[in-house]
């Protein structure tokens, strides 16, 4: 059969099968163009994927950071408070502030009263009282001092989250802006400035040459990546959203144009350059914290005015039946009852720490998302045979920061007379897409 | 005669080998659209994995497991295919 067909090989007409081959190749060309942009379009589908849930995690360890910190903080206030209290009975029960210097032990007992150059309880009720107050007024201005500044922390903190946010995501973003060294060094005016070797070692080399525009974008927070979010003002709070880009372009010279400085890369929603990468943020513009305060533990803070009550009573009868032998105990129980109700009013009022409205930790951690969406646009490329398509390929996150086995940023001491500071922990998760 | 008769022999030969070719072409595409199909839907299956793998105290899920869709006698020979990509 070969030799058949060997013989008979003249008798063939050659190139009949040709442009049958030629249509075959340039389907197959075109299919494996599609499966190309297919998986062009993959990658770009993940790469904003990843930076969405990075710049949500990112965000929400930011305020799981900043959670822990406002704890920490309210331990100190707490141990400050208790401190303040426990001043407040040793003048109201000894007549003196057991932290001061100086003071012995009998002193402190209160058994040497009688030797002390004081004139009865007509004195000494006014000064307990004006020595309780100065320690008291000056503990509530630090606090609500500390208050505020904690919701301004609570302001920038929100803004560091989208910031974070913005940077993960970016970072994550896979922007393939290259660099472009030959081109500059080609075109830097060598001979037009003096010292100009130097010059472009240590300034045009160490900042411009070893960095992309999308470099130079992201290590300038302020007028670069997360120029939106401008400035923070006590009480403004962060922009709710925060809308972030940078785009770029190849050049004909094959060097690289990007948006930097800013963030215009595209205007009325069209592109400037052939390629962006844009992050959308979402996300509270503050913490509303609020003073917790000793009364809210129900009876357990009134059972110390019960005891000043006795302590104070035994303390002004002492010395009321020096001078007032008679009335002593009627003198010494109207005292007894006037510090005691101050220090009810104390302790009613006495903030020890920071909590959320209503003491809601969920309702300020887990409910409260950092909703990012990352959008990467490339103009379709035109490659003869096909036409790539990409245009622009989104996803979206969110992330939060939850309780986890009781978290609070309220004092740990009160969770369980300890400070245990493993109670101000709160966990970081992605959420799903919050629309 | 002769002649006429190869001419006609040409044809035969051009149809059968040509109905062969677009068979075999039908059958490249459908394959080439399960390959699509399939790269579609591992980024798919493999993004809905990233939710659970961003959860706390679960280090084991979020594994991504290839699952890929079956390339079946049917999707090749009759063109139903054997999944659908979400």
């Amino acid at each position: 059969m070969f030799i058949f067909f060997a013989e008979n090989r003249a008798n063939y007409k050659k190139g009949q099968i040709f442009p049958f081959l030629i249509a075959i190749i340039v389907v197959i060309v075109i299919m494996a163009m599609i499966t190309a942009n297919l998986g062009k379009l993959a990658i770009f589908k993940t790469d904003v994927s990843n930076a969405a849930d990075a710049g949500s995690l990112g965000g929400a360890s930011v305020l799981s950071s900043f959670l822990l910190q406002i704890g920490l903080e309210s331990d100190t206030w707490c141990a400050n408070g208790i401190v303040l209290m426990a001043r407040m009975a040793s003048i109201f029960i000894l007549g003196k502030d057991f932290t001061l210097p100086g003071i012995s032990l009998n002193r402190a007992l209160g058994l040497l009263w009688s030797n002390d150059l004081n004139l009865g309880p007509l004195w000494m009720f006014p000064n307990d009282l004006i020595a309780a107050i100065k320690l008291y007024v000056p503990y509530m201005i630090g606090f609500y001092f500390a208050l505020e500044k904690a919701k301004l922390n609570g302001e920038m903190t929100w803004a560091s989250a989208k910031q974070k946010a913005l940077s993960s995501a970016f970072g994550n973003a896979g922007v393939d802006e290259g660099m472009n060294p030959r081109n500059k060094f080609k075109n830097y005016p060598f001979n037009a400035l003096p010292g100009s070797y130097d010059r472009y070692l240590n300034v045009y080399m160490a900042n411009e040459f070893n960095q992309s525009g999308f470099s130079r974008f992201m290590s300038h927070p302020v007028s670069g990546f997360a120029a939106a979010i401008g400035e923070i003002r006590p009480g403004s709070g962060s922009p709710q959203l925060i809308t972030s880009g940078y785009g770029w372009s190849q050049n004909e010279d094959e060097s690289f144009r990007g948006s930097y400085p800013g963030n215009i890369y595209k205007i009325l929603n069209k592109p400037l350059y052939d390629n962006y990468v844009e992050v959308r943020v979402i996300g509270r513009s503050d913490y509303p914290f609020e003073p917790l305060t000793w009364s809210q533990f129900g009876l357990i803070p009134f059972v110390l005015p019960v005891a000043i009550y006795f302590g104070a009573f035994a303390k002004y009868l002492t010395h009321g039946l020096i001078l007032l032998p008679f009335l002593g105990e009627i003198i010494a129980g109207i005292f007894a009852a006037i510090v005691t109700a101050f220090y009810t009013v104390v302790i009613t009022t006495l903030p020890i720490g920071y909590t959320f409205p209503g003491r809601d930790m969920e309702k300020y951690t887990d409910k409260e998302n950092i909703s990012l969406k990352v959008t990467r646009y490339k103009k379709n490329t035109d490659m003869g045979i096909w036409n790539f398509q990409y245009g622009r390929v989104s996803a979206m996150s969110s992330g939060h920061t939850f309780v986890v086995n009781d978290s609070t940023i309220e004092p740990a001491f009160l969770a369980g007379l300890s400070f245990n500071t493993s109670k101000h922990l709160f966990e970081t998760e992605l959420t799903g897409v919050i629309k | 005669m002769i002649y006429k008769s190869k001419r006609s022999q040409a044809i035969l030969d051009f149809v059968l080998i040509f109905g062969i070719l677009l068979v075999f072409l039908v059958g490249l595409v459908r394959i080439w659209v399960w390959f699509n199909a399939n790269y579609a839907k591992r980024n798919a299956d493999y993004q809905k994995t990233r939710l659970i793998a961003g959860k706390a105290y679960d280090l084991t899920a979020g594994v991504y497991i290839d699952a890929p869709l079956e390339l079946t006698d049917d999707w090749v020979f009759k063109g139903k295919p054997s999944g659908t990509v979400k």
